[in-house]
């Protein structure tokens, strides 16, 4: 045997030698599915060299045609392995999964029945020789049969389908894809080009087939990028366009933790710390990773709120994890989507606080009447005399605690009104009644408490009101007052003017003129909200909760009346509010 | 002539002694009962006049004391003054009871209650 020959079977046994470590390395270090494709592949490689090398140093024509015919086991295989180690790598899995990847063995299964059996019908090699090219003796078909041609034909289908798909996987890929993405193209390219001049017979040592060692070469640089760039263990788990439509924030990550993907909403929602944090560790590729709870950084599947201080600021999410597993039933990696759900998480808090004050209102207007029974009770007995005669002295003393346990009645009474009013439980009691009796009423009661203070107070009725009216006189008698009172309380000379008028056919006014302090432009819009007090006399306590106008918007609410306000600091305010004279109230109610 | 009767049931013990005391000063006889049992038996023992009743007592409500003097004929006669502090309870009453007072309820008007609801 001649140098030449020696050397290039040798270097062909070598290849089968790689392809076969190959095959066992890859086998021993992932579980991916794409690993079942690769394996046929370089076991395929392996068996096409080492029998690609006896070929060439088989001596006889005879040797040489049994030795071709064992290089269709492994030949026959690679377009299928390709194929299918493609579509895996690109996480195509319905060719992994389905019962239609055992269709693309036919053809290969009759290629190589074809082979073994040409002797009877030629219809694989038609005609066939020994070439010599240098020291070489090689097998060469000068005409190929048609079973050749359609399994040829067959094959470049496939290497090219499959080179395709490899391509078409990476264009929207990170760094370390990229890094990957030019192996592969180095990995695609050389298989090619051996056949292209091979077939162009352009090839150094004519008649030689370097495709087997193209090939190993190209599988080998696939182990490199496994090992090195973790190909295999990286695989892009999820289809591409899906994640990045998500509005929420997605994360994947192999079985390892480390980011495999992520979308634009993760990045921008995340200060994720590095450029490309793909191929990372997840808790140094994202901040929050740390923030949540070890069960929850462990959880194969999950589905829960969450709260994450984000800059600061609370932040609630949805967490969504979900395993992601192979075809092969294994877990390969986990699925992470958090969706921001803050908004949502603080509109339902305020909510249950609004209700949590509506009833805290209601149970401290409760439990308050019972100690105030007891205070206004002995306050009056002690002024009565039931304990004695009091001095002067003692009887002012008595008559302040009276008066506080009175105006912390009142209070009292506006916080129950306002939780019912709130709670929606409060009702009008609608009846008939004399709007003349109502004013009187008011009358009598603010005019002494207005010349206490120096103030006149007059009441002007229009002649065309009716004389009774239909509502809760209780009610209007309360909005009323409220508004009579709160001007006496801001007035400190002038005078207070009712005025009780016709605004149009349907509807009456009722205004409190004052010319007390007046109420500032910006403070106009919140005096009717509860709880707000214009606070404008800093020299005088006023008293109240504030709650005294926002209870007199919300029954004139109920008795379908508006209510507005005109106000300069200085020279006093003018109350007006607008009712029905023949109201719906019921209605309402 | 002996003084009209009346029960006050409160279980406050100040606010016992004050509506007893404004009771008397309208001229009843009055009787302090703590708790809704004892009411009950009081009830059965002697038919009183008046009854002021708070509806939040240990032992058996207001509402059911209520319920067994409007329910038994020889409490025909008897007139009853709720006098409670939940005022939403105390509007559902207010078919029920002679009278309904929300607290606070002061001296002076327990007495002119009181006084509206003695025996002609």
């Amino acid at each position: 045997m001649n140098v030449q020959t020696v050397l290039v079977t040798l270097i062909f046994f070598i290849t089968a030698v790689v392809g076969g470590c190959l095959a066992y390395w890859v086998y021993r270090k992932s579980q991916d599915a794409s690993v079942t494709p690769f394996l046929i592949l370089t076991i395929a490689l392996s068996e096409w060299s080492f029998t690609y090398g006896m070929e060439i140093a088989a001596r006889t024509l005879a040797e040489k045609v049994f030795w071709a015919q064992f290089q269709y086991l492994g030949i026959s295989l690679i377009p299928v392995g390709w194929f299918l180690f493609a579509q895996a790598y690109s996480g195509n899995e319905k060719w992994s999964n389905s019962a239609r990847a055992y269709f693309l063995y036919i053809i290969p299964v009759f290629t190589i029945l074809a082979a073994f059996t040409n002797r009877w019908h030629g219809l694989f090699w038609a005609e066939y020789e020994i070439v010599y090219s240098g020291q070489l003796s090689v097998f060469h078909s000068i005409h190929y049969g048609p079973v050749w041609w359609i399994f040829f034909i067959y094959s470049y289908i496939l290497l090219l389908w499959g080179s395709l798909v490899m391509l078409w996987a990476h264009r929207t890929r990170g760094k370390v894809y990229r890094h990957q993405f030019i192996l592969i193209l180095i990995a695609l390219v050389l298989p090619w080009g051996s056949n292209a001049l091979f077939l162009a017979h352009l090839s150094p040592i004519q008649y030689l087939d370097y495709s087997p060692l193209a090939f190993t070469i190209s599988a080998a640089i696939f182990g490199w990028g496994m090992f090195r760039l973790r190909i295999f263990d990286l695989m892009p788990i999820t289809g591409q366009p899906v994640l990045h439509q998500l509005a929420a924030a997605a994360v994947v990550l192999d079985i390892k933790n480390r980011v495999v993907e992520f979308n634009s909403a993760a990045k921008r929602l995340f200060s994720i710390r590095t450029e490309d944090p793909i191929g990372m560790p997840v808790e140094k590729a994202l901040d929050w990773w740390s923030k949540l709870e070890p069960a929850q950084r462990s959880a194969i599947e999950a589905n829960q709120d969450i709260m994450l201080y984000i800059d600061g600021m609370r932040n609630y999410f949805s967490l969504q994890i979900t395993p992601i597993w192979n075809s092969r039933s294994k877990l390969t990696g986990r699925f992470i989507i958090l969706r921001d759900i803050t908004g949502d998480k603080l509109a339902g808090e305020a909510m249950a606080l609004a209700q949590v004050k509506t009833e805290f209102l209601a149970k401290v207007s409760h439990e308050l009447r019972s100690p105030l029974t007891s205070i206004l009770g002995l306050a009056e007995m002690l002024d009565y005399g039931v304990y004695g005669a009091l001095t002067e002295d003692q009887r002012g003393a008595v008559k302040m605690v009276y008066e506080s346990a009175q105006h912390m009645t009142r209070i009292v009474n506006d916080l129950l009104q306002q939780s019912r009013l709130e709670r929606g439980t409060f009702r009008l009691d609608v009846t008939e009644f004399s709007l003349s009796d109502l004013l009187d009423r008011l009358s009598n009661r603010e005019k002494a408490s207005a010349n206490l203070k120096g103030l006149d107070f007059t009441v002007e009725l229009a002649p065309e009101m009716p004389k009774t009216l239909r509502g809760d006189p209780l009610r209007l008698y309360q909005v009323f007052s409220n508004l009579t009172d709160n001007a006496i309380k801001y007035t400190h000379k002038g005078k207070i003017t009712v005025r009780v008028y016709i605004v149009d056919p349907a509807h009456f006014a009722f205004e409190v003129q004052d010319t007390g302090v007046g109420i500032p432009n910006e403070l106009q819009r919140v005096v009717f909200n509860p709880f707000q007090q214009a606070g404008v006399v800093p020299n005088q306590k006023e008293n109240g909760f504030g709650l005294g106008l926002s209870i007199v918007k919300q029954l004139l609410s109920l008795m379908n009346g508006e209510i507005s306000l005109a106000s300069e600091v200085g020279v006093g305010s003018t109350f007006t509010v607008i009712l029905p004279i023949d109201p719906a109230w019921e209605q309402k109610t | 002539m002996s003084l009209p009767l009346a029960y006050i049931v409160e279980d406050d013990e100040i606010i016992a002694t004050i509506f007893s005391t404004a009771v008397k000063e309208a001229s009843f006889e009055t009787v302090i009962i703590r708790d809704g049992i004892e009411a009950m038996q009081k009830l059965e023992a002697q038919i009183p006049d008046l009854v002021v009743l708070d509806l939040h007592l240990p032992g058996i409500s207001g509402i059911n004391i209520l319920r067994f003097i409007r329910n038994d004929p020889r409490f025909e006669k008897t007139r009853v003054l709720i006098a409670s502090a939940d005022a939403t309870q105390g509007e559902f009453m207010r078919l029920n009871a002679d009278r309904v007072l929300i607290k606070p309820i002061g001296f002076h008007k327990m007495r002119d209650v009181a006084s509206e609801l003695k025996p002609q």
